[in-house]
């Protein structure tokens, strides 16, 4: 082989080599960029599921405003979960009640919490279509199987608290005030409806 | 008749210096108290105006505590008082505590803390409780305790704080988070180097919305540059959040407020809050970040239409 094809080669080598270097680069980038869009796109598609299913809870709950509160209240079922909370304890959390234009926007759960297992509070949420929040009730009693299943948070799903809390739509020890802030207020939760 | 004298004296001497035997508080009073003084917070925080600041309906709270609540908390007679009571009364002194950051209504929390403790019945939820009302107060080495005593509880991790040389805590003051050294330090804030202080919370949706309006508008961009943007005093210190929050916006870096009582003119901590300064006091507010924004509050405040 002459010294002319030798350098030929090489020189063809070295070009491979570049492009496939940069390949490598580029698919590596690719990879990465992918990962991030993957992970913001997850973020999306949580926080997507996470907003239609609220909307779901919403539409089915028996309590959206004061009004509805005070109708229910006047016709209270037997079975209504409230009824699980002594008098004092759903007096203090009834009129703790802030309804928003979308349903409730901020409740105390000091009595939920000191009176009610974490399904019996689920349950009380649920009129209100907020029983998502239940899972922000740090120190909710955990009995029962469906008592840790109502506590598993969003956060738990691998990669989405790190990814960022701020994702979570409820804002625990604040309240929802009705100028368009909130403010903090220990035991309340400022939902996603304020 | 010397023997009945004795006696007599015996008496007198005793009912002079033995222990008063305060009456025991009828269990329902305490619950209607605890009731009570909720429906005043309630309502409190109902009667703030958009204008008005929150500080008045704070001041009530704790004019409602004392008037409420505060007589049963007595060292001398909480040892009669039921166990169900007694975490009604430390309910009742937490929550007006973390309204007010009224440190005798702190104190009476830590008499009932300390007797559920000698009782053998305080719960992880009194110390959770206990831990948030010392981050709230600044007294972390204290919360720092409580974590470490009980090891087998579900406490949060108190991070650190360094205090910078010449802290003062009795004048403005934040809490800055530092990525690099994994802590809060902190530090003296010179209100005269700020036009715009801007109390928000990364958790808040309103404070959220305001970014994300005020990110699309060089004139708001324009009105908010160069502002500090603070988080108000409560007892949750995550740095999760906070580096986060940083983290995704670099325009907007938010800071904890030490002490809220030490900012002059800083009645109002609801989220978010845009306070303009001149020459370093308080000139005027703007409250809240309702669905429509408050765009045109905040451009006009600065003069800009």
């Amino acid at each position: 082989m002459t010294k002319l094809k030798v350098k030929a080669l090489l020189a063809v080598g070295f070009a491979f080599s570049v492009v496939g270097a940069s390949s490598y680069a580029a698919s590596t980038q690719t990879v990465s960029n992918t990962t991030q869009q993957s992970s913001s796109g997850f973020q999306q598609e949580l926080l997507s599921r996470n907003k239609l299913e609220r909307e779901r809870d919403y539409a089915a709950a028996p309590i959206k405003s004061q009004a509805d509160l005070i109708w229910y209240v006047g016709r209270m079922p037997a079975n209504s979960p409230l009824k699980q909370l002594s008098g004092q304890g759903r007096a203090r959390f009834l009129n703790s009640l802030m309804f928003g234009d979308h349903g409730l926007a901020s409740f105390s759960y000091a009595d939920l919490r000191a009176e009610l297992t974490a399904s019996q509070i689920y349950r009380v949420l649920s009129l209100f279509g907020v029983q998502r929040s239940t899972s922000l009730i740090k120190g909710a009693l955990v009995i029962t199987p469906e008592d840790k299943a109502v506590m598993a948070v969003p956060d738990n799903v691998p990669g989405l608290k790190s990814a960022s809390p701020s994702l979570l739509p409820d804002h625990e020890s604040y309240r929802c005030l009705s100028r368009g802030t909130c403010e903090s207020a220990y035991t309340y939760i400022c939902t996603s409806n304020c | 008749m010397k023997f009945l004298a004795l006696i007599f004296a015996f008496l007198c001497i005793s009912s002079l210096c033995g222990p008063v035997q305060a009456s025991t508080p009828n269990g329902s009073e305490i619950n209607s108290a605890y009731t009570l003084l909720r429906q005043k917070i309630d309502q409190s925080f109902a009667n703030a105006s958009s204008d008005a600041s929150s500080g008045p309906a704070r001041v009530q709270i704790a004019d409602y505590y004392f008037r409420f609540i505060h007589k049963y908390q007595q060292e001398s007679n909480i040892k009669s008082i039921s166990a169900s009571d007694l975490d009604l009364l430390r309910r009742a002194a937490i929550e007006a505590y973390v309204d007010t950051n009224n440190r005798k209504i702190l104190d009476d929390f830590l008499i009932d803390i300390r007797e559920l403790d000698r009782r053998g019945i305080a719960s992880e939820r009194a110390y959770q409780d206990e831990v948030y009302a010392f981050v709230q107060a600044r007294m972390f080495e204290n919360a720092q305790g409580i974590v470490a005593a009980h090891p087998k509880a579900v406490l949060p991790p108190i991070p650190k704080v360094s205090i910078t040389n010449g802290f003062n805590p009795d004048a403005p003051a934040i809490l800055s988070w530092n990525k690099d050294a994994n802590k809060f330090v902190a530090q003296n804030v010179n209100l005269k180097d700020y036009k715009l202080i801007i109390v928000g919370h990364p958790l808040c949706h309103f404070t959220q919305r305001a970014v994300v309006d005020i990110s699309e508008d060089d004139k708001l961009m324009s009105v908010t540059q160069g502002a500090l943007w603070i988080l108000p005093q409560d007892g949750n210190l995550d740095p999760s959040i906070i580096s986060d929050w940083n983290t995704h916006h670099p325009n907007q870096i938010m800071s904890v407020v030490y002490l809220a009582a030490k900012w002059p003119g800083f009645n109002n901590w609801g989220t978010p809050t845009f306070y303009f300064l001149k020459d370093g006091k308080v000139d005027r507010s703007i409250v809240g970040w309702p669905s429509g924004g408050n765009a045109k509050a905040l451009l006009s405040a600065r003069g800009i239409r």
